[in-house]
C-alpha cells in the first residue's frame, strides 16, 4: 500500500505527495485516501526537508520521471528536521508554491498555524479529524474537489 | 433752708473729693488727672472753709459764696467729675477691645504659622519619602519649580543632570517611548492633561516603567500657568503584567500542544480499532469485536473531552466582539444539533425572536448549544424534549432562556452543575464531559454576564443567561429576515 518514492516505477500515473512523519496517520490517510477510491500514486515521505527537496527538485529529485511533480500534496505541519511552515515558506520564496495545490492536514487548529499557513501560501487548510468515519469523509471530499472538480496548473 | 442747701453742698463736696481722689488714683497723668487734681484741691478747699473757724457751721466761707452759688458750683464739679470719669471708662472698655483683639490676631498667626510650617513638614515628609516624583512647573516660563528627591532614586541621577527646562527628564525616557511620550507632553502646552505610561533609562542602563501624570495646579494670574505631577515607579506591576501575559501564553501553548499530541495517539487507536473489525472481520469473534468498539468509543471521549477542555482554556483570551444576532445563532445551532433533535424527536419552541447583542459570536454560538444541547439529553426515558426558548428584555440586559421538559436538577446541586467536570449523572445515564455548563457560565462572565438556573426535578429545568446591552440593537424581524 505505502510507496516510497525511490521505488515509484507506476509510470505516467498522476502522483499525490502525502507528508506526513506520524507513521499511524500516514497509514490512515493512505487508507482513507483508498476508501475514498483515489487511484492516483501516492507517494509518502516522512522527512520535512525531503519533501522540501522533492518539490524544489534538488537533486536527485531533480528527475521528474523518477520523481515527478505531484498533482496534489498533503502537507502535516509538524514534522521532523523542517516543519510544514517552514517548507511553505521556501516554497513560496523560492516560487515554486503555486504551482501545485498544498493542502495542509494538521492536527493544529490554532489561529496562528491556519493564518500562517494561508500567508505562505497554502491552498486549503484542514484539520485531521479523531475518527476514522470522519477522516474517510474528508478524503471523499479531497478526492472530488481538488482531484475532480478543481483545475491545477499542468 | 440754706442750712438744708448747704448740706447737700456739703455732701456733693465729699462725694466730688472722693470721686476726684479715685479718679488721681488710677489716672495720674493726661487731662482727665489735671481735671481731677484741680476739682479735687477746690473741693477740698471748700470743704476745710466749710468746717473752719470755730467749729460752727457758717454760710460765709473764705470764698464768699453763697449757699446757692456754692450748691451749683458743687454740682458742676460732680457732673464734671462724672463725665471725666465715664470718658475714662470708655477709653479703658476699649483699649480693653483693642487689646483682646490683638490678642487674638496675634494667636491666629501663630496658629497659621504653626499649621503652615506642620503642612509644609508634611509636605516634605511625603514628598521626600514616598517611592514617586513629585514636581511643579512654571510652563509658561519653561521653568520647574520643584522636583521631589524622588527623581533621583528612580531615574538614578539628579534633574539637574538633566537641564533646567520642564521637559529636560524626556532625556531620560526610552528611545522606543520617547516621540511618543514628547508628543503628549508637547499637549500640555494646551493645558491638556498629561497621563502616560513609559519607559526610562537609567546612567547604568538599567530599564525602569513609569506611570507619570500632570496637572493644570494654578492659573490665578493670566500669565501663570503651573502644571504639577507625579510620576510612580510602576516597573513591578509591569513585570508582573508581562509575567501574566507570559504565562498565559504558554498555557495556551500547552493546551494546543497537549491536544495536538495527544490526538494523534487517539486517531490511531481509533482508526486502527476500526481497521482492525474492518480487516479482519472474519477471524474475530463478537466478544473480540466488542473489545474493539469499546477502544474506539475511549478515544471518541477522550476526544471530545480534549476538544471541551481546549474550549475552555482558549476561552480566557481576549475577544474580538461584534454585533451578534441571536436569532441567526439559534438558527446555526439548530441546525448543528439535526441528529440529536431527530433522533430523540424534540420539539424546539422558539417563543420570541431574539435581540442582537454585542458579543463574541463563537462563544455565544457554544454557549447556546450547550444549553439546548442538554436541554435535549436529559430527558426521561421514553419522554420527548419540549424546548422553549425566548428572549425577556430588561432595562440594561437581555435574559436568553433555554426550558426544558426534562429531568430536572435537585438544588442542592445548582451550584455544582456549572463547575468543570461537574458531573451529576453516569455517562451511561448521559453521555458527556461535563464541561459544557463550565464553558456556558465562562462566556457568560466574559460578557459580563451571568447564567443561572430554576428547576423542579422530575418537571423540567430552566436556564437563564443573562447579557447586558452594551449595545443597542433593533432585534432582527423575523417576518423581513425571511
Amino acid at each position: 500500500m505505502t510507496r516510497p518514492p525511490e521505488s515509484a516505477v507506476r509510470q505516467g500515473e498522476p502522483v499525490i505527495l502525502v507528508v506526513e512523519d506520524e507513521h499511524a496517520d500516514a497509514l490512515l490517510i493512505l487508507r482513507a485516501l483508498k476508501r475514498a477510491g483515489v487511484t492516483y500514486d501516492v507517494r509518502l515521505i516522512d522527512d520535512g526537508e525531503r519533501a522540501r527537496d522533492y518539490l524544489l527538485g534538488k537533486p536527485p529529485h531533480d528527475n521528474r520521471a523518477r520523481y515527478p511533480m505531484p498533482s496534489l500534496v498533503l502537507l502535516d505541519l509538524k514534522l521532523r528536521k523542517l516543519g510544514g511552515l517552514d517548507i511553505l515558506k521556501q516554497l513560496q520564496e523560492a516560487g515554486t508554491v503555486n504551482a501545485v495545490p498544498i493542502i495542509v492536514l494538521s492536527s493544529s487548529s490554532r489561529d496562528d498555524d491556519i493564518e500562517k499557513a494561508y500567508r505562505y501560501g497554502a491552498n486549503s487548510y484542514l484539520v485531521k479529524p479523531a475518527r476514522f468515519q470522519d477522516f474517510c469523509k474528508l478524503a471523499e471530499q479531497i478526492r472530488s474537489y481538488w482531484l475532480s472538480t478543481n483545475e491545477s496548473i499542468r | 433752708m440754706t442750712m438744708f442747701l448747704f448740706l447737700i453742698a456739703a455732701v456733693l463736696r465729699v462725694v466730688g473729693l472722693c470721686w476726684c481722689l479715685v479718679l488721681l488714683r488710677r489716672e495720674r497723668d493726661g487731662w482727665i488727672g489735671c481735671l481731677a487734681a484741680l476739682f479735687a484741691l477746690l473741693a477740698l478747699r471748700s470743704v476745710v472753709i466749710l468746717m473752719a473757724g470755730d467749729g460752727t457751721w457758717t454760710l460765709q466761707g473764705g470764698s464768699g459764696l453763697t449757699s446757692l452759688g456754692e450748691l451749683f458750683a458743687s454740682g458742676l464739679m460732680v457732673a464734671s467729675v462724672a463725665y471725666a470719669s465715664r470718658t475714662l471708662r470708655e477709653r479703658d472698655r476699649s483699649r480693653l477691645a483693642l487689646s483682646r483683639v490683638k490678642l487674638e490676631l496675634e494667636r491666629r498667626v501663630e496658629e497659621r504659622t504653626r499649621d503652615l510650617r506642620q503642612s509644609e513638614a508634611k509636605f516634605r515628609q511625603l514628598a521626600e519619602n514616598i517611592d514617586a516624583v513629585f514636581w511643579l512647573s512654571d510652563m509658561d516660563h519653561e521653568q520647574t519649580l520643584y522636583v521631589s528627591p524622588g527623581f533621583e532614586h528612580i531615574f538614578g541621577r539628579s534633574y539637574k543632570e538633566l537641564g533646567v527646562g520642564t521637559d529636560a527628564w524626556l532625556a531620560a525616557v526610552h528611545p522606543d517611548d520617547r516621540e511618543r511620550i514628547s508628543q503628549a507632553y508637547q499637549k500640555t502646552i494646551g493645558r491638556e492633561e498629561f497621563d502616560e505610561e513609559f519607559r526610562i533609562i537609567s546612567p547604568d542602563g538599567s530599564i525602569r516603567w513609569l506611570h507619570s501624570r500632570g496637572f493644570v495646579v494654578m492659573d490665578a494670574e493670566p500669565n501663570t500657568f503651573l502644571m504639577a505631577g507625579l510620576a510612580s515607579d510602576i516597573t513591578a506591576a509591569k513585570e508582573n503584567e508581562v509575567a501574566l501575559r507570559e504565562s498565559n501564553e504558554e498555557l495556551e501553548v500547552f493546551a494546543q500542544t497537549i491536544s495536538h499530541d495527544l490526538k494523534a495517539p487517539l486517531r490511531a487507536m481509533e482508526g486502527f480499532a476500526v481497521a482492525l473489525s474492518e480487516d479482519y472481520a472474519r477471524q474475530l469473534d463478537d466478544r473480540a469485536k466488542s473489545y474493539l468498539q469499546l477502544i474506539a468509543d475511549g478515544a471518541a471521549r477522550l476526544d471530545m473531552l480534549l476538544n471541551d477542555l481546549l474550549q475552555h482554556a482558549r476561552m480566557g483570551r481576549t475577544l474580538a466582539t461584534g454585533r451578534v444576532d441571536l436569532d441567526g445563532v439559534m438558527r446555526d445551532v439548530i441546525q448543528n444539533l439535526e441528529r440529536e433533535i431527530s433522533e430523540s424527536g424534540a420539539k424546539i419552541e422558539i417563543e420570541t425572536t431574539l435581540p442582537a447583542v454585542t458579543g463574541h459570536r463563537a462563544l455565544l454560538e457554544t454557549a447556546m448549544q450547550n444549553l439546548i444541547s442538554n436541554a435535549i439529553k436529559f430527558m426521561p426515558e421514553g419522554r420527548k424534549p419540549v424546548v422553549r426558548i425566548g428572549v425577556e428584555s430588561h432595562n440594561t440586559s437581555h435574559t436568553i432562556y433555554v426550558a426544558d421538559n426534562g429531568i430536572g436538577i435537585d438544588p442542592t446541586h445548582h451550584d455544582r452543575v456549572f463547575s468543570i467536570f461537574e458531573r451529576l449523572h453516569s455517562r451511561e445515564a448521559y453521555a458527556g464531559t461535563g464541561i459544557g455548563l463550565a464553558i456556558v457560565k465562562k462566556a457568560a462572565r466574559l460578557h459580563g454576564g451571568q447564567v443561572n438556573l430554576e428547576s423542579v426535578e422530575g418537571e423540567g429545568s430552566t436556564f437563564r443567561l443573562t447579557l447586558p446591552r452594551v449595545a443597542e440593537y433593533a432585534p432582527v424581524n423575523r417576518d423581513q429576515a425571511a
